[in-house]
């Protein structure tokens, strides 16, 4: 009914052809670098490169749009979310929200305000946030969510978790879908949500679950019987129509990503034993400034 | 037909936590090659039956089972379930839950893969099992490309590649038009007569299944009240009445006329001689003709709209051209992905036009982006449990008065309760309710803040023939005797849009090809095929004996206890 239906779905012939392993180990690198690296230019490179790497697929405008909406909003959220919150020192206010001495609110909480400090904190996050989520959905966009389930069995992965994962990506597109009819029908029958701000959109957001969650269960319950009915048991050995073959390209991207993060995380390890005063190499200086004045 | 394949003895099933049992005292036999109708109302226990035939009850259910169930001679409750899914497949009502795949082959292979089979062996069982529902060249396309039939007959595809020799489908046409149900239906009886497949269908849609199958069981509240071979299990009518559902159309006009035998398919020719007809001149039609209208302005005016989603490359809707006026009733008919659907966010002004314009009177800037004619449109979608919400069914109905800011919410939740028939059930949970009253309290969820324009989205999709007249009975009154509101409904049910709409736009890939009152809008043949509707039966038989239009067939019996001559008094003669 609504167009966020196929978001997840993949997209027809793009991307290198590389094997879904191959690229479950890409993930997996993005992952850990983006949770190793503290500075905000690595880490904008970092979601630089994925996004590239979802920009190169060239995938719909409508799509890119979703996403750059997703990435605005989390980051928003992230960012004001920490400035709020932030409570290491030195912080400095930049916003005052409610003064301790001219406010009720300010003096029964000893204050709000937006910290520049969290701000910039939050900027971080939400960075190793949309790094992961670009790269995320390059795969998604670039893989068949049944070479996804059988790249998941050949790195021995959990049947259980396996299937979690496959069902959360082929069905969530259909509950974003369903979740756009409620709220549709539900402004239509008077429901205003930005009408008295935030709170009124929470109580909207939290209306609209209830026919979505109930719609879900359905759903699961349908689903599992249907696979129950066709002979799946998480516990039995399954095999596969689709034959994945690593080739020369996957070896070399996969070796490639796989020797750039351990070199990443044996670097920032031995700047952590520096720092922790348990190992240090006066012949290890340059690398000790660079981890901090870079990643 | 031949040994025995599934046998039912003394088989009662009750879910955890219920106190009445869902099935109760069954026994049944099926022979090898036979389709057989299981039917009944929504809730009677039909879904029930087949996952024990299934093996899913017991294996994967917590209830209490007594009683015993074979298939192949083997007791369904000491065989393992993937045991049990090489020989019974079980195909379920919505093929968008059920398929779990992007591709098409992937899907097929899926049970093979839980099954173990070796990679070779699973290529050319793919195949085959696609060749045998005609979809074996779209072995590469994804799922998403294929259309309603297609996607179920895909679904049959996945059991038959696990080497399945039984069927059971639950309720597998509920959600497809015309055409899709045809192409299933074509399906079954091939596979019926080519692999010599025992098919169990459970379904309530019995004037279109009925006359694919060799008998019928008729379940009521768990029970089977009637097992009968087709050509004689319409023989006494009142069950059926009774559980409210809709017997097929020839069967009841013989009942009606006094006729002995109830054919279930007969040519039209050979009908009008039993029944004692002369066939009319072709062509001729009358009572067709519109009905006058009130000179009152039109609630809602679409203006050559075209209207193309993000990302397609063709048109959804192209040059619709309509007018909605106050106190009328309008069908939007058509096959799966014609537009309907489009054209009723359209009308609700959740979609806004590519070109073209929607208006209102006192509300220009309805194309415009943003304005949501809040309060002035009522939507209820083909799923009702998604506009289901709040703790209680009076709540429910009062959420939109209240949150339009009208007077007196609770009296005018009460009063949509009472046109829909649900006063008595003001204080239950939505959710708790049947699949019927779901419907109809979503239906008196819009009513109740009387919006001008009320639109329908598939009301009658897996409802029983009780259900759809009690609800279009209530609407129609309501909105007739309003004469300021408007009811549109999409619908590929031709009986309820013929018996319950003023006017009927059939649409043709995103155009209205043509609209009228019913009569003759199911007389164009030619359209109605390129449409994939098939026009009620009983109209079928009263145009060929130049009768005027009849959509029931109570009503043709009516008609046919008259005298002729006041028929013929009133006939208008063929155009030249």
């Amino acid at each position: 009914m609504f167009a966020a239906q196929d978001f997840l779905l993949p997209l027809p012939r793009r991307g290198l052809g590389l094997d879904p392993r191959t690229k479950i180990l890409l993930l997996a690198a993005v992952s850990l670098v983006a949770v190793a690296l503290d500075q905000g230019r690595a880490l904008l490179g970092l979601f630089s490169l994925a996004a590239s790497s979802l920009l190169w697929i060239r995938p719909p405008w409508r799509r890119l749009s979703g996403l750059m909406l997703l990435l605005a909003l989390g980051t928003f959220g992230t960012m004001v979310s920490q400035a709020l919150f932030y409570n290491a020192y030195p912080r400095t206010a930049w916003v005052i929200l409610a003064d301790p001495a001219k406010s009720w609110l300010g003096r029964a909480t000893g204050g709000i305000a937006l910290y520049r400090e969290g701000l910039a904190y939050g900027a971080v996050q939400s960075l190793r946030l949309s790094a992961m989520l670009a790269a995320g959905l390059a795969v998604c966009w670039t893989t068949d969510p049944r070479d996804l389930l059988s790249a998941l069995h050949r790195l021995r992965i959990p049947e259980g978790l396996c299937f979690m994962t496959i069902t959360a990506v082929r069905f969530l597109p259909l509950v974003l879908s369903e979740a756009a009819s409620v709220w549709a029908s539900q402004r239509l029958r008077g429901v205003q949500p930005f009408r008295y701000g935030p709170i009124s959109l929470l109580f909207s957001a939290v209306r609209m679950l209830r026919p979505v969650f109930a719609n879900c269960v359905r759903r699961a319950t349908v689903l599992a019987a249907s696979v129950q009915s066709r002979a799946y048991d998480p516990a039995r050995p399954r095999t596969s129509l689709q034959e994945l073959r690593l080739r020369r390209v996957d070896w070399a991207v996969g070796l490639s990503a796989t020797l750039a993060t351990l070199l990443l995380l044996v670097t920032k390890a031995l700047y952590l034993l520096y720092l922790n005063e348990i190992f240090y190499s006066s012949r290890l200086r340059p690398l000790y400034t660079f981890v901090r004045e870079v990643l | 037909m031949s040994a025995t394949t599934v046998s039912i003895e003394s088989l009662t099933y009750r879910y955890p936590a219920t106190s009445e049992p869902a099935v109760r005292d069954i026994s049944l036999e099926v022979p090898e090659g036979q389709i057989l109708l299981i039917t009944g109302p929504t809730g009677c226990g039909k879904s029930t039956l087949l996952k024990c035939l299934n093996g899913l009850i017991p294996h994967a259910s917590d209830g209490v089972r007594e009683g015993f169930v074979r298939v192949h001679g083997r007791e369904v409750g000491s065989i393992a379930l993937a045991e049990c899914a090489r020989h019974v497949g079980l195909i379920f009502q919505s093929p968008e839950d059920q398929v779990f795949s992007t591709s098409v082959e992937d899907e097929v292979a899926f049970g093979l893969e839980n099954l173990g089979t070796p990679r070779a062996e699973m290529d050319r069982r793919v195949q085959e099992a696609l060749d045998q529902v005609g979809l074996g060249r779209m072995r590469l396309a994804r799922v998403a490309e294929l259309s309603g039939g297609m996607k179920q007959r895909l679904a049959i595809a996945a059991v038959l590649a696990m080497g399945n020799r039984i069927l059971l489908l639950d309720e597998p046409l509920s959600q497809l038009d015309p055409r899709g149900a045809q192409e299933v239906l074509q399906t079954l009886r091939r596979l019926r007569a080519e692999r010599g497949m025992t098919i169990l269908l459970a379904e309530h849609r019995l004037d279109d299944v009925v006359e694919f199958c060799d008998r019928v069981v008729l379940i009521e509240q768990g029970r089977i009240v009637l097992d009968e071979p087709c050509d004689r299990a319409f023989s006494d009518l009142a069950p059926y009445e009774r559980l409210g559902l809709r017997i097929p159309d020839l069967a009841e006009l013989y009942a009606l006329c006094g006729r002995p035998e109830r054919p279930l398919s007969r040519d039209v020719n050979l009908v009008l001689e039993d029944l004692g007809l002369d066939p009319g001149r072709p062509g001729a039609r009358y009572g067709c003709e519109a009905k006058p209208r009130d000179p009152l302005p039109p609630i809602t005016t679409l203006t050559n709209v075209f209207f193309r989603y993000a990302g397609q490359e063709r048109d959804a809707l192209s040059r619709v051209q309509i007018e909605i006026y106050p106190g009328e009733v309008l069908a939007l008919m058509g096959a799966n992905g014609c537009g309907k659907s489009t054209l009723l966010l359209l009308l609700a002004g959740l979609l806004v036009p590519s070109a073209g314009s929607v208006t209102r009177p006192g509300q220009p800037g309805v194309t415009r982006r943003g304005s949501l004619p809040r309060g002035h449109v009522g939507l209820v979608l083909q799923n009702p449990d998604l506009m289901l919400q709040a703790e209680t069914v009076r709540d429910e109905v009062a959420f939109g008065p209240l949150h339009l800011g009208l007077s007196n919410p609770l009296q005018r939740a009460a009063a949509a309760l009472s046109v829909m028939g649900l006063s008595d059930l003001a204080d239950r949970s939505p959710l708790a309710l049947s699949r019927g009253q779901r419907q109809r309290t979503a239906t008196a969820s819009v009513l109740s803040f009387t919006p001008p324009l009320l639109l329908l989205d598939e009301p009658t999709t897996g409802q029983n023939r009780a259900y759809i007249d009690e609800m279009m009975n209530a609407l129609c009154q309501e909105i007739r005797g309003a004469h300021d509101r408007a009811l549109v409904f999409s619908t590929h049910d031709a009986v309820t849009a013929a018996a319950y709409a003023d006017r009927v736009a059939l649409m043709i890939e995103g155009c209205i090809r043509i609209e009228g009152p019913p009569g003759e809008v199911f007389a164009d043949s030619v359209t109605l095929q390129e449409a994939c509707i098939r026009a009620p039966r009983t109209f079928q038989i009263a145009l060929a004996a130049g009768l005027s239009p009849c959509f029931r067939a109570r009503d043709l019996a009516d008609r046919l206890r008259k005298p002729p001559v006041s028929t013929e008094a009133r006939e208008i003669p063929a155009p030249p």
